[in-house]
Formats: structure tokens, C-alpha cells, sequence
């Protein structure tokens, strides 16, 4: 195990690189000169000259994507075009928003999930069922940007003072107001997130209630909760964990989306600022923050999927990848 | 004596794709306290599905669409979930037929016979280390017992099966146990071990069995009484010696000369032709008739009922008019 733990830790270097190398390459051919934006509009070719070679924009893109990368492995990933500013800087103090949200939106997310798919699984068929299943259905055919907007229309247009519709307050400064602002970002973000899990769960549910093993466990008089919720269940969640993994990545998009809509500083909001006004050292950082995000979280989940899965486990032991079953 | 379970015209049916398929056909059965009674009939002839159709655990696509189910006394198809509960495993046991796929994949072991016997000797002990290490050497998996915090996939088939009769049989002591081909996956002389073991709960505890097998070898050994079963009829009961040294139906003579060893080694062994799945839903007349060397019109026409003979009852139009003795037939043939 230790050694799997090992390989998906360079694993994880490795995609990152990947990512800060697509992105590097990517911005230089976007249309633009972050020298000529720094220098505003009325600078002379030899000022634009000048600070292309301060920014270290000269050379060709081999030499600048090495010096990008020896710099990074320092912690140094440079400094905003605009402000200035260590890029790292700026990216760690725009970071916790983004984090509360997500996080917030998976521990929210997941055990409503689970217990919704649990529910419809086992009644298969029921009204209950039928409600779930239409029910998620329609969350998550809802565009994220549009329920966030009609949110936003909502309680700021007609039911004004009931929650807050923009902003975000550090939960070490304000935890009450952090938990407000909190409530309308997170609903966006996990309603999606919710009927997803709970589809696929109400799926293996079905399945995991056809097997031998639930027939045995009723064969000696299991109760049905017991049946349910000791013997379906844990087979049940090992797909769902697969789901819930893969989701992630919907999940950091999504917050993009609702930072946006609901003005709140964070990583995506940052981004998507940086992209705009052409700040490539800060839109670089802050795809690099979002790409580690999720890789770290992809490594949690499949460590938790070996946890919850003993053949799984017994896999790690014989040294084989999971991506090789 | 009044039987501990008295099935008495059973018809369960399956439903796929629309299409309902009659899977027991108005079966009846009685297995008395004590009684070792077996269950033979080839793949498909609806052996498991009537056991499961007794102890309420159809899949949802099936249906008991009619027969009483008189267990004690109570009939347990109408008896209701509650009651069906208070039944399976403590009264009746099952050890289902296929191991392997029995156990939940994702919990230890020892958890799970923890988990499976919770509602099942109330005396907390049971569920100590102690008693399961009893309930394993009862099976002989005494060699095991260290290995409890596997998971079930680390163990080997028969093991597993040796495992399911520790539980059901061993472990919740019901008064009647289902046994569904509980040997099939054990090599020999683990077979006999079991025999031996399910011999010896039956005169210790007076355990009655129903024991489904495809073995005849075994069901010769074990049963005191044995049902034939074809395409969801009963054809033949009788007691295991004149099953066996007399059998009247034809399907029953046809299974017990594909008995390796009961032919001269240079004698080709018989072969059944055809297969049960290939009846069609809405046939008329006996069952076994297209596949049997000895029908006659009749025997298409009309579905023969099943009737006292000699040591048992049998559903046969040849019977015993046109029946006649083994070797009349073996020469038909
Ligand atoms: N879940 C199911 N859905 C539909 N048909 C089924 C189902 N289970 C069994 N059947 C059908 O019912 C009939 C009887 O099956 P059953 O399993 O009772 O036979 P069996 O005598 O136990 O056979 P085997 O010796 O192979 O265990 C077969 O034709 C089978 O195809
Ligand atoms: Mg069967």
C-alpha cells in the first residue's frame, strides 16, 4: 500500500506537469503581448522592448517554459503582470474561499446523496423511487450558471435580506456571516453533485439487492434495515465511489461558475480575471492551483476506494494499478 | 404424523421479457420431522425455485401464483413477512446453492458469521471467537479459524460451502434445513465429510433435511425419501430403495443410467437428448413425453397424474400398464 501511495504521489507530480506545460504553451499562443498591456497604450516600442526583456519575455518558448518551470520548483511561479505581486501570494490568499466551497459542497453533497440513493434503491419502484429519480434527474439537467442566476434574481430582487446573494467572509472572521454566504454557492454546487451520486447509488443499490449474498442474509432472517444498510450498502457504495471521484471535476468547475455569479474571491473568480486581462503569470498560477486541487483529491478517493474495497486492496498489495483492471 | 412441511400444490412462475414462464408446476411435497428427503432433477427442472418459493425469497420477477405452504401448520404464503422472518434460518435453514457468491464480497468474515447468526441463539457466547471456532471444526474447517479476518474471495469454493453449512445448519440449528446442492462444489471425500456431517446433525438434533442434488450417488446414501423432478412436475417419489432399485418413471430410470459405474465400462453411457428449457409454455401431455423412448398418443395428449405405486407415487401413462420391467425397456430402447 505504501508503495501505491508512493507511485500516485509522482503520479500526481507528473500530471501536474503536464497541465503547467499545456497551459504555458497554450497562453504564449494565445493573441496578446502581456509586455505591450504592461506598458499601456501610449508607450514607445522601445519602453514595450524594455519591459519584455524585465519580464523575461524574450528567448524562445523552450528556454522561457525551463526557467518558468526551475522557478516554480522554488515556489517561485512570478509575479502578477498587474498588481505585481508574487503570483503564489496572490493564489494563496484567494484559496480558502475556493476550498470552503468545494469541501463544503462535497460534505454537504455526499450523505445526502447516499441516502437518497439508498432510499429509492431499496424501494425500488415506490413513489418515493419515482420522486427521486425525477427529482435528480432535473438537478442535474439544471446549467449551474443559470440556477445560480436565478438564485441570484431571486433573493436579490424579490425576496431581498433573506441570505446573502454575493460575497464571502473569512469563517475565521465572521463564522456565522462565512455560513450565509455560504448557502446559496453551495446549494449551486452540490445539487448536481447530489443527484449524482444518488443515481448511481440507487443503480448498484438494485443490483446489490439481487445478490446471492442478500439472499443468504435474508435466508437467516436479517431484518430489511439490516439488509439495506449492512450487507447492500457497502457493496453498493464501491461503484459509487468510482462516481463520486470523477465528479470532483465538476465540482472545481462548477465553483468557477458560482465564484463568478456570486462574487466571491476566490481561485476561479481570480482565474477568470487573470484570463481576461491577459495576467498570464496569474492564470497560469491559478490553473496550476486548480489542476493540484484536483489531483489531490483524486488521490484521496482512490485511497479511499482501496480502503472501502478489499480485492482492491489485495490489487495495491500485488503491486497492480487499479487503471490495469 | 402430521408432516413438518406440507407443500401442496406449488406453482410458481417467472416473468421475463414480458413472457411468464411456469417454472414449478403444481408440486406437492411433504417432508416429516427427522426425514432426510432428496430432490433430484436435471438443471433447470425448478428444484431451487421451489425451496425458495417455501422460504419467501423469490426475486421480484417471480411469483407463487398458488399452493399452500404449510410449515407447522401455518401456511407461510399468506402467512406474511413478519411471520416468514421468525422462519427462515431459526426454523428453517437454507444453505444456498452457490457458495462462492453467497458471502458479501467487502466484509471480513468473522463479521459476517457474527452478522448472519445476530438473530439466532440468544446466548451471547455464541457469537464468541470460541463458539465460531466450534461451529468451523464442526465442518472440519478447524484449519481456518485463523484466517477469519479475510475476506470471502481468499478462500477456496468448498470452503466457503463448508462455511454456509457452519452458519445455516451448525450455527442457527433450525428444525428443517434446505440443503441446495450443498456438495456439488466439494471434491470427494470433503463431500462425504459432509454427508457424514449432515447425517449425524440429523440424529443428533433430529434435523430434517431437504437435500436437492444432482448427485444420486449421494442422494442414495443420504435421503430416506427422494422426489424426481422434471420441467417443474413432480414425476416420481418414493422411498430411496425403490427410486433406486426399482424406478418406474422413465426420466427416473433415464438419470439413473447416466450413473457412471452403473454400466459395463465398454457400454457407451446414455445420454439424454434434448433439455428441459425446450418445452414450449402451453404444452399438452406429459412433460418428459418428447424426450422418452416409451411415449405413446396418449402420453401427448393428456398430462398424466401423479398416482400411488408401490413405495411411492409416479406420473407415467406406461405405469404400470405399459411400464413394464427395467430391462423390457432397456430393450425398447
Ligand atoms: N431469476 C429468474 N428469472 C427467470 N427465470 C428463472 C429465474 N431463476 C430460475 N429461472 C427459471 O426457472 C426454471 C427453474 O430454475 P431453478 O433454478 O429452480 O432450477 P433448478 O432445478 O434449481 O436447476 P439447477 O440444478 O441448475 O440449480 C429454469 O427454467 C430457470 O431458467
Ligand atoms: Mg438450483
Amino acid at each position: 500500500m505504501a508503495g501505491y501511495v508512493v507511485r500516485r504521489v509522482i503520479g500526481s507530480f507528473v500530471v501536474l506537469l503536464a497541465v503547467a506545460t499545456l497551459v504555458f504553451v497554450l497562453v504564449d499562443f494565445a493573441p496578446g503581448d502581456p509586455a505591450r498591456i504592461y506598458a499601456g497604450a501610449d508607450a514607445t516600442e522601445e519602453d514595450v522592448a524594455a519591459i519584455r526583456t524585465l519580464m523575461g519575455l524574450d528567448g524562445s518558448l523552450p528556454e522561457r517554459y525551463l526557467t518558468y518551470l526551475s522557478n516554480a520548483i522554488t515556489g517561485d511561479l512570478g509575479q502578477s503582470i498587474f498588481t505585481g505581486r508574487d503570483v503564489l501570494t496572490e493564489v494563496v490568499e484567494r484559496a480558502p474561499a475556493t476550498l470552503e466551497l468545494a469541501i463544503v459542497a462535497l460534505i454537504v453533497a455526499t450523505p445526502i446523496g447516499i441516502a437518497l440513493g439508498r432510499l429509492a434503491g431499496a424501494r425500488y419502484g415506490s413513489k418515493l423511487d419515482t420522486a427521486v429519480r425525477v427529482g435528480t434527474l432535473v438537478s442535474f439537467s439544471i446549467p449551474g450558471f443559470w440556477l445560480a442566476l436565478l438564485l441570484l434574481f431571486l433573493f436579490g430582487l424579490y425576496l431581498p435580506g433573506i441570505v446573502p446573494t454575493g460575497g464571502w467572509v473569512p469563517l475565521t472572521e465572521d463564522p456565522w456571516g462565512n455560513v450565509q454566504h455560504m448557502i446559496l454557492p453551495v446549494l449551486v454546487l452540490a445539487l448536481p453533485y447530489v443527484a449524482m451520486i444518488a443515481r448511481t447509488l440507487r443503480v448498484s443499490m438494485l443490483d446489490a439487492l439481487g445478490r446471492d449474498y442478500v439472499m443468504f442474509a435474508r435466508a437467516m432472517s436479517l431484518s430489511p434495515r439490516e439488509v439495506n444498510g449492512q450487507v447492500a450498502l457497502p457493496n453498493a457504495i464501491i461503484p459509487t465511489a468510482t462516481v463520486i471521484g470523477l465528479a470532483l471535476a465538476y465540482l472545481i468547475g462548477g465553483t468557477v461558475i458560482v465564484e463568478v455569479v456570486f462574487t466571491i474571491p476566490g481561485i476561479g473568480q481570480l482565474m477568470i480575471d487573470s484570463f481576461e486581462k491577459q495576467d498570464f503569470p496569474l492564470a497560469i498560477g491559478c490553473t496550476l492551483f486548480i489542476a493540484l486541487f484536483c489531483v489531490v483529491l483524486n488521490l484521496v478517493v482512490d485511497l479511499l476506494y482501496a480502503v472501502i474495497n478489499p480485492r482492491v486492496r489485495e490489487l495495491y498489495r500485488q503491486r497492480v494499478s487499479v487503471r490495469d483492471l | 404424523m402430521e408432516p413438518l412441511l406440507e407443500v401442496d400444490s406449488l406453482r410458481t412462475t417467472y416473468r421475463r421479457q414480458g413472457r411468464t414462464r411456469t417454472a414449478v408446476r403444481d408440486a406437492s411435497f411433504v417432508v416429516h420431522a427427522g426425514e432426510v428427503v432428496g430432490i433430484v432433477g436435471e438443471s433447470g427442472s425448478g428444484k431451487s425455485t421451489a425451496l425458495m418459493s417455501v422460504l419467501g425469497l423469490l426475486p421480484p420477477n417471480a411469483e407463487v401464483v398458488s399452493g399452500r405452504l404449510l410449515f407447522d401448520g401455518v401456511d407461510l404464503r399468506t402467512a406474511g413477512e413478519a411471520v416468514l422472518r421468525s422462519v427462515r434460518g431459526r426454523e428453517i435453514g437454507l444453505v444456498p446453492q452457490r457458495p462462492m457468491t453467497s458471502l458479501s464480497p467487502v466484509t471480513r468474515v468473522r463479521r459476517q458469521i457474527r452478522r448472519l447468526l445476530r438473530h439466532h441463539r440468544s446466548e451471547d457466547p455464541a457469537r464468541s471467537d470460541a463458539t465460531i471456532a466450534d461451529l468451523l471444526h464442526r465442518v472440519g474447517l478447524g484449519g481456518v479459524t485463523g484466517r477469519l479476518d479475510n475476506y470471502p474471495h481468499q478462500f477456496s469454493g468448498g470452503q466457503l460451502q463448508r462455511l454456509l453449512i457452519a452458519i445455516a445448519a451448525v450455527g442457527a440449528r433450525p428444525r428443517l434445513l434446505f440443503a441446495d446442492e450443498p456438495t456439488t462444489t466439494l471434491d470427494p471425500t470433503v463431500a462425504a465429510q459432509i454427508l457424514r456431517l449432515l447425517r449425524d446433525l440429523r440424529d443428533e438434533l433430529g434435523l430434517a433435511i431437504v437435500f436437492v442434488s444432482h448427485d444420486l450417488r449421494s442422494v442414495a446414501q443420504l435421503c430416506d425419501r427422494v422426489y424426481v423432478m422434471y420441467a417443474g412436475d413432480i414425476v416420481e417419489e418414493g422411498d430411496v430403495r425403490s427410486i433406486f432399485d426399482e424406478p418406474r418413471h422413465p426420466y427416473t430410470r433415464a438419470l439413473l443410467d447416466s450413473i457412471p459405474g452403473r454400466h459395463t465400462p465398454l457400454e457407451p453411457m446414455p445420454v439424454l437428448a434434448g433439455s428441459v428449457s425446450s418445452l414450449p409454455e402451453d404444452r399438452r401431455g406429459c412433460s418428459f413425453a418428447p424426450r422418452c423412448a416409451i411415449a405413446v398418443e396418449v402420453c401427448h395428449e393428456n398430462t398424466p397424474e401423479l398416482l400411488p405405486a408401490a413405495g411411492g407415487q409416479v406420473a407415467c401413462h406406461r405405469y404400470p400398464a405399459g411400464g413394464g420391467t427395467p430391462s423390457d425397456l432397456g430393450e425398447d430402447r
